[in-house]
């Protein structure tokens, strides 16, 4: 918040599900104008929907409905410094639209997007990178019960601490995996989160790390130990051929 | 994980990193396997201490606080007291079966929190469909392999350690010396050869009582007869895997003899040492050689030999040296291997 006070646009990262409810904590933080739009297609209802929150005229004199190039004009002779655009779905963004943001902040028009990642292209490389951090586990249990009472369901602590870790620190898994427990859909099947770390390399150089007996036993001439290091060393090797043994992954027709 | 897959991994993974079956290590082991799953209430250690496992799970989510490196340190450092009490092996087996469990649950479709308070959820490979799933048929051939590491490692540390089976295995020469080396002072050791008899090449296979070591070579009996291994002896071996037996101990006496009936000094010997193997090494000089009637057996070893007036023994049995010796007059100095019982 204290970026955009400061005038500068920022482009705000976080798993989906992350910014819900943002654009409105932003807006009641802001003094100045504001307005938030997300593109569903239709470039027109997009600056049609900026220009009713920031109070600039959508008809002409005449009583016609502006088009969009100048919808586009009209929004950007009434914006200044004190406007703050939030756009939730910055990926959506068109190139059109971007490249009228690109004016908009040469004017001192302050932008806010919010994307899962960002996009590292014309607007978005000027911005700065804000990162949003996951909600605690006791945030999650929290959205977890909640979500549980508004289904009537009825779900022991046993259960909710065994369906966390397939939420991970995602609001929206947190609802979405009760529904599923409500819909009687056993979600241990397949976790969705992404706050994941593979540990395969670690568990490689382990093995591997048993190749020091091969050198340990030509160092001491044991030659025992210098076949078990070596034999080691193959059944390490064999692991990483063995993992990756692939299975279909696509389904047919996919 | 199931408890029972949790307890056989580390069970297995912990008796064969410390080379320890004792019941206390394996136990001290199985109980830190079962610790991570004291954070819900539905697991064994969680009914077992149902307090604590409720007080866990309701602020933190299943695999986390108790599934991570940080458990484990803090484990080690409130099991302290056994390293003092019982020694480090039930201290280690205690914290590394915690930490075996917590490494094993890394395979499974959900992951585990390794690094917690990072909220980072462990796995290996980044496909859970290619991960287990707790009491799926996946775990249930895991459960089998730990089971048959648990008796293999049973096996192996009953039988002498890994490196020691694994030499037997291999059959290298310089560990069977090592095995030799290691046990000839307080057991019978014996070698199971392989190979073939150096007159005729007959193929031979058996256990032999080795009775002493010449260079790389062995002598061994087969309870009848002495013979040498290796080309200048009476059985080339292809493979030859020493092991120990039962405890017995050997001593060596010098036998010193200046012109004298040695049969006195011999007698004396085996009226001492009484149903107890000697077997006689060195050479004597002797009065009357030409009495003494020596058959060579090209397929045994000639355990006397006589070269002028020099009677040379080697392994030579304390009964056939008394026989061949009988009315000699003998000068010099040898050796007598007395063994505590019969090795075959």
């Amino acid at each position: 918040m204290s970026a955009l006070g400061a005038g500068r646009s920022v482009i705000v990262l976080g798993e989906t599900g992350l910014d819900d409810g943002l654009p409105q904590q932003i807006q009641d933080r802001w003094d100045g104008h504001f307005a938030t739009a997300t593109y569903k297609g239709s470039g027109k209802r997009f600056f049609q929907q900026i220009a009713w929150q920031l109070e600039v005229p959508t008809e002409s004199d005449e009583g016609k409905a502006l088009s969009m190039d100048l919808l586009k004009e009209e929004i950007a002779m009434n914006c200044n410094s004190s406007t703050l655009l939030v756009f939730p779905e910055a990926k959506r963004l068109t190139t059109g639209i971007r490249y009228w943001l690109e004016d908009l902040i040469s004017n001192g028009v302050v932008v806010c997007c919010c994307a899962v990642v960002n996009p590292k292209r014309d607007i978005f490389l000027k911005m700065l990178e804000v990162e949003l951090e996951l909600p605690n586990d006791k945030v999650i249990r929290k959205m977890m019960r909640q979500e549980a009472q508004k289904l009537g369901l009825q779900l022991s602590e046993s259960r909710l601490a065994a369906l966390q870790p397939l939420v991970g620190r995602n609001p929206v898994l947190a609802k979405k995996t009760i529904q599923q427990e409500a819909l009687g859909i056993n979600p241990e099947q397949l976790p969705e989160h992404a706050q994941y770390l593979d540990i395969t390399p670690l568990i490689m150089g382990a093995v591997s790390m048993l190749g020091v007996l091969k050198f340990w036993g030509m160092a001491s001439g044991d030659r025992t130990l210098y076949v078990i290091g070596g034999v080691a060393i193959m059944v390490g090797l064999a692991m990483r051929y063995i993992g990756k043994v692939g299975v279909g992954r696509k389904r047919y027709g996919q | 994980m199931m408890a029972l897959t949790h307890a056989a991994i580390a069970g297995a993974a912990v008796s064969l990193v410390l080379g320890d079956c004792s019941p206390l290590v394996l136990g001290c082991a199985f109980a830190g396997s079962q610790l991570p799953d004291i954070d819900t209430s539905t697991s064994l250690v969680g009914s077992v201490a149902f307090p604590v496992s409720r007080w866990i799970e309701a602020r933190y989510p299943h695999r986390t606080v108790t599934h991570s490196f940080l458990a484990t340190g803090f484990i080690a450092l409130l099991s302290l007291p056994l390293y003092f009490y019982l020694g480090y092996k039930p201290w280690v087996a205690l914290f590394a079966g915690h930490l075996v469990a917590i490494f094993s649950d890394t395979f499974t479709r959900k992951g585990v929190q390794l690094f917690y308070p990072s909220p980072v959820w462990c796995v290996r490979g980044l496909n859970p469909r290619r991960r287990l799933i707790t009491g799926g048929p996946g775990e249930y051939w895991v459960l089998a392999f730990a089971v048959g590491f648990l008796v293999f490692s049973f096996y192996t540390y009953t039988g002498g350690g890994l490196i020691f089976k694994a030499s037997q295995v291999i059959g290298i020469k310089s560990a069977q010396e090592r095995i030799y080396n290691d046990n000839a002072g307080t057991r019978h050791v014996y070698a199971n050869i392989q190979g073939v008899r150096s007159s005729d090449r007959a193929s031979i296979k058996g256990r032999f009582w080795i009775l002493g070591k010449s260079g790389g070579e062995y002598y061994v009996s087969d309870g009848k007869q002495v013979y040498k291994t290796g080309e200048t002896g009476q059985i080339i071996p292809s493979r030859l895997v020493a092991e120990p037996g039962a405890f017995a101990t050997s001593q060596i006496y010098t036998l010193i003899f200046d012109d004298e009936n040695p049969l006195t000094t011999l007698t004396e010997l085996g009226n001492k040492f009484k149903n107890q193997p000697i077997y006689l090494n060195g050479s004597l000089q002797i009065d009357t050689p030409e009495d003494i009637q020596i058959t060579p057996n090209p397929n045994v070893l000639s355990t006397s030999l006589v070269s002028g007036n020099t009677y040379q023994q080697e392994f030579n049995p304390l009964n056939k040296a008394i026989a061949e010796l009988e009315g000699q007059y003998a000068t010099g100095q040898i050796q007598a291997k007395v063994f505590s019982s019969k090795g075959l």
